[in-house]
């Protein structure tokens, strides 16, 4: 089982902070954005940073990072700053 | 042309002279940051001690300061940095730089030091001494309520009357924190500095000006980063991100990444403490957090300070990081030296070498501690000078986390190694703003190039550093500037194709950005997109102003900075970092998670026109219109 946890604008998109689900890579939980929580939670989900237990998918095979039973897959607002 | 009005007080004799700037200085040097250090080598006797009365400290504001442009609420403070015995620059928020504008000053320069405390009085082209004996020992609260209401203050804590080696001065809530600006008052018996007048900044174009500064306010309200991110998370937003790419540093640097770090992220900040957001003068950015602590409302911490309270000491507590980080603003101390001091001290402690009583993962004794440091308390004095006063003292210095002397900031550069690049280089030490800010590039932002190549990375440094030094001298605040990275990249994520590939186009810019900074001279054009700041500087002065001209100043800055170190005895050797960042991996088994300093400088030196032992040559001096002190 993966946990998804969404923060910033997607949480209320999605109507939720956490869900759980069956999925195999990251790419499978973005498809899963759009089709139970619409075009729009997609949209905004997609240009955020996703990270798996906490490392970016950017360090790892991008969406096609395969993921593991007990995984977190979290999708994060882009910040900035210094 | 209307040059800037400096005054120069002897506070030893209490004299008060005004201090003209020429025209020729003020073409070349224009204010901020820049005028500043040409001022220090100027009037700084060689060899003196940061808090020596004859030591000299330089307040001023930028041509945009209080001018209502975006973001212009700032001035800088420079003088002799006293964790590392070079430069030291500070940029700084409130109301006090607009409101020494208006009391008709661009530039106060103390030096000697007051036979009893004082606050400096500047009000409408008047400057006096008063008497602050009453006001010696109140926290910076307290001081900010006992001085009168609508003045522009800036005040030190008693951090700062103790000479606590990186006190810091406070204007309102906001903090010139780095390198002991704080201490260096509190050796010349200086409380506070107050300013008040009517006369409003004056500008060359007016009309034209304000045109400008509305397209220039729309401009970063539109902006993904500045009108929204920023607002919505302030820094405190970069604790997940840093975290995600390895980059935040945890257990005094050890590891790049804390599997509890969410619980101090500005995400969560936002969704549980925060009251609201808000900001200096003049700002459309508004990136501080209010956060409520002792039961009322406080300004919230940077992500530099969650970090350090955080990760950095193996912590999960975000209230105990509010209040500790309260503390530390109210005795007046900058955080990232104060924290990285507490987390040397329980790394001192874990292998058995000096026991200040910190561990790592306790926090609920902290805020003693930070008292006792801020007092310099016993054995907490010696916390108070820094960590590489203490490594010298104890031993450690290859986890002693500072370049040059000033603690690094929350950027663990073995995963962001443009960072250590900039970290080495820095004129004031261990900063990431003086550094170049790099990982915005390579670990925390949109765009990620690869982060543990040295290809670019020299270039890239300094190009943004100059670019940050030229923004700091025009007034304006550094956050400004990062609406140079194009906002189609926002709107298509950090995964998305394009934004990976231009992420790796990034790794083979040195050449084209090197060429650039050669020929920067032909950069005549003003774009909104690409540092805005330099039209709104030329609208401002009167002076021609362009792209080119606004990155020359920029250098100017560096390399003046530059020759106040090597005459004060920094030398390219300086230019260094400690073992655990260029000796050990972050990685076992990963030979390229350190950072290859010794790859990058050489580089960084040529691109800067230095020579191999990293002294500026004359061509470079020359060309810069540099004069020798
Ligand atoms: S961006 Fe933040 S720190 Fe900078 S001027 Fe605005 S409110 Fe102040």
């Amino acid at each position: 089982m993966i946990t998804v946890e969404y923060r910033g604008p997607l949480a209320q998109l999605c109507g939720c902070r956490t869900e759980q689900g069956d999925f195999t890579t990251a790419g499978q939980v973005l498809r899963h954005v759009r089709q139970a929580h619409g075009a729009a939670a997609w949209r905004e989900a997609k240009k955020m940073l996703v990270t798996v237990d906490g490392t970016s998918i950017l360090l790892l095979r991008a969406w096609r990072t395969p993921l593991e039973d007990g995984q977190a897959v979290s999708f994060l607002p882009i910040c900035g700053g210094g | 042309m209307n040059t800037p009005r400096y005054v120069k007080v002897d506070l030893t004799g209490g004299r008060v002279e005004d201090f003209p700037i020429s025209e020729a200085y003020f073409r070349r040097y224009i204010g901020g940051k820049c005028l500043g250090a040409r001022l220090l080598l100027d009037l700084m006797p060689k060899g003196t001690d940061a808090l020596a009365p004859e030591s000299v400290i330089i307040i001023n504001t930028g041509p945009l300061t209080g001018t209502g442009a975006p973001s212009t609420s700032r001035f800088n403070m420079s003088f002799k940095n006293v964790l590392t015995g070079g430069v030291a620059s500070s940029n700084c928020g409130g109301q006090f730089g607009a409101m020494l504008r208006r009391a008709g000053y661009e530039g106060i320069i103390l030096t000697g030091r007051a036979p009893s405390p004082v606050t400096v009085e500047i009000c409408d082209g008047q400057v006096k001494l008063l008497d602050a004996r009453e006001l010696w020992g109140m926290d910076t609260e307290q001081v900010q309520q006992a001085l009168p209401r609508h003045y522009g203050k800036l005040f030190i804590g008693p951090a700062g009357e103790n000479l606590v080696r990186y006190a810091g001065a406070l204007s309102g809530e906001r903090i010139a924190g780095r390198c002991g600006g704080g201490a260096v008052l509190g050796s010349k018996n200086v409380k506070a500095l107050i300013a008040y007048g009517t006369k409003r900044p004056e500008v060359a174009r007016p009309e034209r000006f304000s045109a400008f500064v509305q397209k220039w306010v729309r401009f970063i309200r539109s902006h993904p980063m500045t009108g929204d991110s920023l607002p919505r998370y302030g820094s405190a937003g970069l604790v997940n991100k840093a975290n995600a790419s390895h980059a935040l540093p945890t257990h005094n640097f050890k590891y790049g990444h804390f599997d509890r770090a969410d619980a101090v992220s500005g995400e969560t900040l936002a969704e549980t403490e925060l009251t609201r957001n808000s900001g200096c003068v003049s700002c459309p950015i508004r990136c501080e957090r209010r956060v409520k602590v002792y039961g009322k409302e406080v300004k919230g911490p940077e992500y530099e300070t969650l970090g350090f309270f955080g990760p950095n000491i193996d912590a999960d507590d975000l209230p105990k990081a509010l209040e500790l980080n309260y503390l530390a603003d109210l005795l007046g101390m900058d955080t990232i030296s104060l924290a990285s001091s507490i987390a040397f001290a329980m790394e001192l402690k874990e292998r058995g070498m000096a026991d200040f009583g910190v561990e790592f993962g306790r926090v609920d004794d902290l805020p003693d501690v930070v008292k006792k440091i801020a007092r310099r308390e016993g054995i907490y004095s010696d916390l108070a000078n820094g960590t590489k006063w203490l490594s010298e003292k104890y031993g450690g210095q290859e986890f002693a986390m500072n370049s040059k002397g000033l603690e690094m900031a929350s950027y663990e550069p073995r995963r962001s190694v443009g960072m250590g690049l900039g970290y080495a280089t820095s004129n004031r030490g261990g900063c990431h703003l003086n550094g170049g800010y790099v990982p915005l590039l390579e670990s925390v932002g949109v765009l990620q190039m690869d982060a543990q190549t040295p290809a670019a990375k020299a270039e890239l440094a300094v190009f943004m550093q100059n670019a940050l030094e030229a923004v700091s001298s025009a007034g304006c605040c550094l956050f400004s500037a990062q609406t140079f990275i194009p906002a189609i990249f926002f709107k298509l994520g950090p995964n998305h194709i394009v934004t990976r590939i231009t992420g790796r186009v990034l790794s083979l810019a040195g050449p084209p950005v090197r060429l650039m900074l050669a020929l920067s001279d032909l950069l005549r054009f003003n774009t909104k997109y690409i540092l805005p700041h330099a039209k709104a500087l030329g609208l401002a002065t009167g002076l021609k102003m362009d792209t080119g001209r606004f990155l020359r100043l920029g250098e100017r800055s560096f390399n003046l900075e530059r020759l106040f170190n090597l005459r004060e005895g920094l030398t390219g050797k300086d230019d260094a970092l400690p073992g655990r960042l260029t000796e050990t991996p972050q990685v076992e088994g990963r030979p390229d998670t350190v950072v290859p300093l010794a790859k990058m400088l050489p580089r960084y030196y040529r691109v800067r026109g230095w020579s191999a032992d990293g002294v500026p040559r004359a061509k470079k001096l020359r060309r810069l219109g540099i004069e020798a002190s």
